[in-house]
């Protein structure tokens, strides 16, 4: 039996989502992730704790904020706390901030300038919001668990999946597969679709770009694919990861492990401003999307080895 | 009355169309799919209408004038039938080059007819008002985008054009309607015999109701088409001859009968006649005409209108001419925003499959025929106050549907309706506007085709649910024994209001009932605002939330039931003077009853709707007070109410020029925490109980108080949930409400939508809020969804529109029944 009164850390359910995996479908997104690709667009999923997200825009700088800190981690701004490009009226600091339970800062913000990210959420509360869009699934649609990374709160994501699994609903998590092997096998049975990213096949660099070494991560993908469908997606990083070598390798192990579908989504900076909100620093240097032609061009080098690419 | 206290000209008018860069900043991103229309003729017709001058045509209505004076002394149907047969037989033909279907209601590309035995009070206004302008260039103002060269001997008014010779006549015209006009008969019987004559007044001046729109007043509704496509006016007037002939007068009833008879058959030979002045300019200009090809052409107009609309149509393209010349000359027997062609693809259908499979057409010519139609309804212009016009948007809601079943309740979508969605997509006119009706078993290809046309941007096709509509027609209609058969043949009536095809009387309505100003007058314990004004004695305390939920359902039904009876008035004064006779005859089953429309000739005359403008934001109104006020009781009501008069400390909206709430300034922080917990009360379009269960009860008191009054045909009201554009300008006149919207900014926009930025929870959960409504006894209920381009993009994105187009009016799960509106932008 599931156990509804479960908690984990949530920072969006996203209803009507029609990008990741089949039909339409419900995203939850978790808060926590061991991976920090330079790039990554949810910031805010990386943290394994609420986080207050700060609006410049919003703010006329009142400290109404400061006021109400018990920490004391909230000053009138000064050029030494400077967090981003913008000018903002206050500054947070975040490691006073970190351990903050009682965020009273967020509710006396009268402009909604300060914003929480994350919240805890029990099964139950989430499978009331999958329950509402159930209707439109029609056999294709279903749950996506996304994050950060559904696999760094396992415990949480494994009782959520079962529960929409005695729904009937279709399941998916997004994971970067960053994770003990025991952990992922006890995701095999509940979830019906993998979707999971190959950031590059040479460690080294991977662990440049991420944090962390691939070989796990490789392993476990070979190991899921021997059980579920596995969708690999692959975020084409300029100057980082998108040389036809690692294109080609990375097509080749999929193809070993029986993936026949790949991917292929163009670097954004769609993230950019959160990390702004949330003090944190953008470490990807300055690059552009690439464009369609290259796209064109990796999709050619993996269709050439046998892979179905798809662009987005 | 009230037009002046609506500030309409400092509402800044957007640079249009913007250029690429400009849209690429704001985030605009080009439309998926871009067609342009599929001829030569196509793109000139089209670029012809987007340049022409929108003129005002005063002919029809001094011919009129002219013939009913004569007619003095005749019985009221004959004469109203003698001035429309010669007005009609004497407006000037005016064929546009390169058109292949012909005839309108004015002399012009764009024209406005008029109507002054409605309402003769606004034009010598602007008439007076008007630009006198020899060979200057100048910007048309309101809207902007054509710069006209002026021609001598030209006026401009507001937005119309006008000869400067007819000038005078129009005002003589005028002057002979002053005192004998609809409007102004029925302000003479409302003042003498309404015991409610003072609240109504009052509810003009404070805007609970928005001016008088007697000038624009006939119902909206679908005449039988087929009745002049398939029988032809030929056999309506043998029809009648015959019945002259086997009735003899004896009881009054019966006389009359025999009148509405002679008059039919004046109005038939009329159109006929009017057909035949077409055909003969047609005639004279092929002979003129040197290019061979476009002789022809002509030829072949003049044959058309040789035969239709007397006879029945032989071919799709006669076909296609009948039904144009029924509608425009219905439109010409009075004012009717909202005449609606209904289900053409299904009217057409048995004449296009028959020319096709005899090779007379290709489906290349059907669909330039009906590209070119479209440009034919847009040039249909109206004329109304500006206060209309911005309640409406100045649209003429001539809608056109596809998709849903046949008399058999079986799927009935075809090519022909495919045709029309194409064409749709390739000539984006703002006339006929598109819906679809999605059935349970209506095809994935017609809904892919209409996810297509949705994604072009122009706004259309509207998707409705069939089965919910045929549900609502049977419960609607029940007292008037309506067949099966009837409720399946739907469309709408004007813009979102479910209609019975050619069966029904129209859907006429006073307009609509501004919610918001009557909250405010319950919180003011009865004064308004804004004016000062007591419209209701106090009120009293509100000590409870149950206090003030019984004073709203004591003003709001006061101010909705003098509002309806204030109608059946106006509507009693129209019967008099003016019954609609070719609007009549071509609605089922007036000439087989032999009574006009004003007298129950319909076969169903359960039609008569009220409307109302900004419910959620007296749900989110009340919900807030109740949670803060009468629960937590964190603020009192008079603290609450402090705020409002200080408008929460937001600089007035009028004056930062704009009325989104997203725009509003703050200039006083006192308010900020009070204004913070109004905002962060629960919402409606969250699917969150506390405020839905709100909505829905304010809903059912409204239905209740419909109900409660009967119309001028002796059935009860139907309550109607839409709103068109009402909430910009009730929004004006109304100052900050307990939702934390602040003094100025527009209502909540139609019916199921939530307050711009408040719903949070993502489609579903808006439409779960919506669903809450059982809407099966409202005529329609209106949801606007407005959705990013990339959420819909290529064949899967279509797949998902449709499927959740599907789900949302399917059985299964959750009972969804409603209007949406899918906005691509």
């Amino acid at each position: 039996m599931t156990n509804l009164k479960k908690t984990g850390l949530v920072f969006d359910i996203q209803s009507f989502s029609v990008h990741d995996g089949p039909g339409i479908r419900t995203l939850i997104f978790l808060k926590g992730c061991p991976l920090r690709c330079l790039w990554c667009a949810n910031p805010e999923g990386q943290k394994l704790f609420p986080e207050v997200r700060y609006h410049v825009m919003k703010c006329v700088g009142c400290l109404a904020c400061a006021e109400v800190c018990p920490h004391g981690a909230i000053t009138l701004f000064s050029e030494a706390c400077r967090e981003g490009k913008k000018q903002p009226k206050i500054c947070i600091d975040r490691e006073k901030c970190a351990k903050c339970l009682g965020l009273e800062c967020v509710a006396a913000c009268p402009n909604g300038a300060l914003q929480l990210t994350g919240k805890l959420m029990t099964v139950e509360e989430v499978v009331k919001a999958v329950k509402r869009d159930l209707p439109f699934y029609r056999g294709k649609g279903g749950v996506t668990l996304s994050g950060g990374d559904p696999v760094y709160q396992p415990k949480f994501a494994i009782e959520l999946l079962q529960a929409c699994k005695e729904e009937y609903v279709n399941t998916a998590i997004e994971s970067a597969m960053f994770a003990k092997r025991e952990k992922i096998e006890k995701f095999l049975p509940v979830t019906d679709l993998f979707l999971t990213d190959i950031k590059h096949m040479n460690s080294k660099k991977h662990k440049e770009l991420t944090g962390v070494p691939n070989e796990l991560i490789l392993k476990n993908i070979a190991l899921t694919a021997r059980y579920k469908p596995v969708l690999v997606r692959v975020p084409i990083i300029p100057g980082s990861n998108d040389d036809d070598k690692n294109m080609a390798a990375t097509a080749a192990f999929c193809l070993e492990y029986g993936i026949t579908r790949i991917n292929i989504l163009p670097y954004h900076k769609l993230g950019v401003s959160k990390y702004e909100q949330l003090g944190m620093e953008y470490l990807q240097e300055e690059i552009e999307t690439p464009d369609d032609d290259k796209m064109e061009h990796i999709k050619e080098i993996m269709e050439d080895m046998g892979v179905t690419c798809i662009i987005n | 009355m009230a037009t002046q206290l609506i500030d309409f000209e400092k509402g800044k008018t957007v640079k249009w169309p913007p250029t690429l860069e400009e849209s690429a900043k704001e985030g605009y991103i080009p439309r998926e799919v871009v067609k342009e229309p599929s001829t030569e003729r196509g793109r000139r017709i089209k670029q012809r209408l987007l340049s022409a001058r929108c003129m005002l045509d005063p002919e029809f209505t001094m011919l009129y004038t002219e013939e009913w004076k004569k007619a003095e002394g005749e019985p009221l149907l004959i004469r109203r039938a003698r001035a429309y047969k010669y007005a009609i037989e004497n407006i000037t033909p005016v064929i546009h080059p390169d058109e292949l279907i012909a005839m309108q209601k004015s002399r012009y590309i764009r024209g406005a007819v008029v109507y002054a035995q409605y309402s003769q009070r606004y034009y010598p206004g602007m008439i007076s008002k008007a630009e006198h302008a020899d060979d200057e260039v100048y910007d048309v103002g309101m809207g902007g985008g054509r710069t006209h060269k002026e021609t001598k001997g030209m006026i401009q008014m507001g937005i119309f054009g006008m000869k400067e010779e007819e000038a005078e006549p129009l005002i003589e015209t005028c002057n002979y309607w002053d005192g004998k006009c609809i409007e102004d008969e029925a302000e003479k019987f409302l003042r003498e015999s309404m015991p409610e004559f003072d609240d109504l007044e009052n509810a003009f001046k404070t805007v609970l109701y928005p001016p008088s729109v007697v000038a624009i007043m006939e119902g909206r509704w679908i005449p039988a088409y087929d009745m002049v496509v398939n029988q032809g006016l030929e056999a309506i007037i043998a029809d009648c001859k015959e019945k002259i002939k086997n009735t003899i007068p004896t009881t009054r009833e019966v006389a009359e009968k025999v009148i509405f008879w002679r008059a039919t058959i004046l109005v038939c030979e009329g159109v006929i006649n009017w057909a035949g002045n077409y055909a003969k300019k047609a005639r004279e200009m092929a002979a003129a005409e040197k290019d061979g090809k476009r002789k022809a052409e002509l030829i072949k107009i003049a044959e058309n209108l040789e035969w239709v609309p007397a006879k029945p149509a032989r071919t799709f393209y006669e076909g296609l001419q009948a039904a144009w010349a029924a509608h425009t000359a219905v439109s010409l027997d009075g004012p009717i925003p909202g005449l609606s062609p209904g289900r053409w693809g299904q009217l057409l259908y048995p004449l296009f499959t028959k020319d096709i499979e005899e090779g007379r057409l290709t489906k290349e010519q059907a669909l330039e025929l009906m590209e070119l139609l479209r440009v034919k309804f847009s040039s249909e212009e109206y004329v109304s106050s500006r206060s209309w016009e911005s309640l409406a948007s100045g649209n003429l809601f001539q809608h056109m549907i596809v998709g849903g079943v046949d008399k058999n309740g079986r799927c009935s979508d075809n090519q022909l309706e495919e045709i029309i969605l194409e064409a749709g997509i390739r000539m984006q006119t703002i006339q006929p506007t598109l819906g679809v009706e999605v059935n349970t078993k209506t095809s994935d290809r017609l809904l892919m085709k209409a996810a297509e046309c949705t994604k072009t941007g122009a706004g259309y096709p509207a998707w409705y649910n069939n089965n919910m509509s045929i549900e609502h027609c049977l419960q609607n209609h029940m007292e008037e024994g309506v067949t099966l058969e009837d409720a399946r043949d739907i469309a709408m009536g004007g813009c979102v209001e479910i209609q019975m095809q050619g069966t029904c009387h129209g859907i006429c309505h006073p307009a609509f009932f501004n919610e918001v100003k009557c909250f405010e007058i319950v919180l003011n314990d009865g004064v308004d605002p804004r004016t000062g004004l007591r419209v209701f004695e106090p009120l009293g305390e509100f000590k409870t939330f149950d206090d003030l939920w019984q004073a709203w359902c004591k003003v709001e039904s006061k101010f909705m039931k003098v509002y309806m009876r204030y109608w059946n008035y106006v509507l009693a004064v129209h019967r008099e003077i003016n019954p609609l006779v070719i609007g009549s005859v071509l609605v089922k089953d007036c000439v087989a009853k032999g009574k006009p429309l004003d007298s129950n000739g319909a076969r169903y005359n359960k039609t008569v709707t009220l409307l109302n403008s900004g419910m959620v934001n007296v749900a989110n109104s009340m919900a807030a007070l109740k949670r803060l006020v009468f629960e937590e009781k964190k603020y009192t009501l008079e603290e609450i109410k402090e705020g409002m008069s200080a408008n929460f400390g937001f600089e007035r909206a009028d004056k930062v020029g704009n009325f989104s709430m997203l725009e509003q300034k703050r200039i006083d922080r006192k308010y900020e925490n009070l204004h913070k917990d109004l905002m962060e009360a629960p919402k409606f379009g969250n699917d969150d109980d506390y405020v839905d269960q709100i909505f829905v009860d304010l809903w059912h008191q409204y239905n209740d108080t419909c109900f409660s009054e009967t119309t001028y045909l002796g059935y009860p009201w139907v309550p109607a949930a839409l709103s068109i554009s009402a909430h910009g300008p009730f929004g004006r006149v109304c100052g900050a409400t307990p939702d934390g919207r602040v003094a100025g900014v527009s209502l909540t926009d139609g019916i199921l939508s939530a307050t711009p930025g408040t719903d949070v929870n993502g489609p579903i959960a808006l439409m779960k809020s919506g669903t809450k409504l059982d809407p099966t006894k409202m005529r329609s209920v209106q949801l606007n969804m407005k959705m990013h381009p990339n959420a819909v993009k290529g064949v899967e994105g279509s797949r998902k529109l449709v499927d959740l187009v599907k789900l949302i009016s399917s059985k299964a799960g959750i009972m969804y029944s409603l209007i949406l509106w899918i906005l691509i932008c």
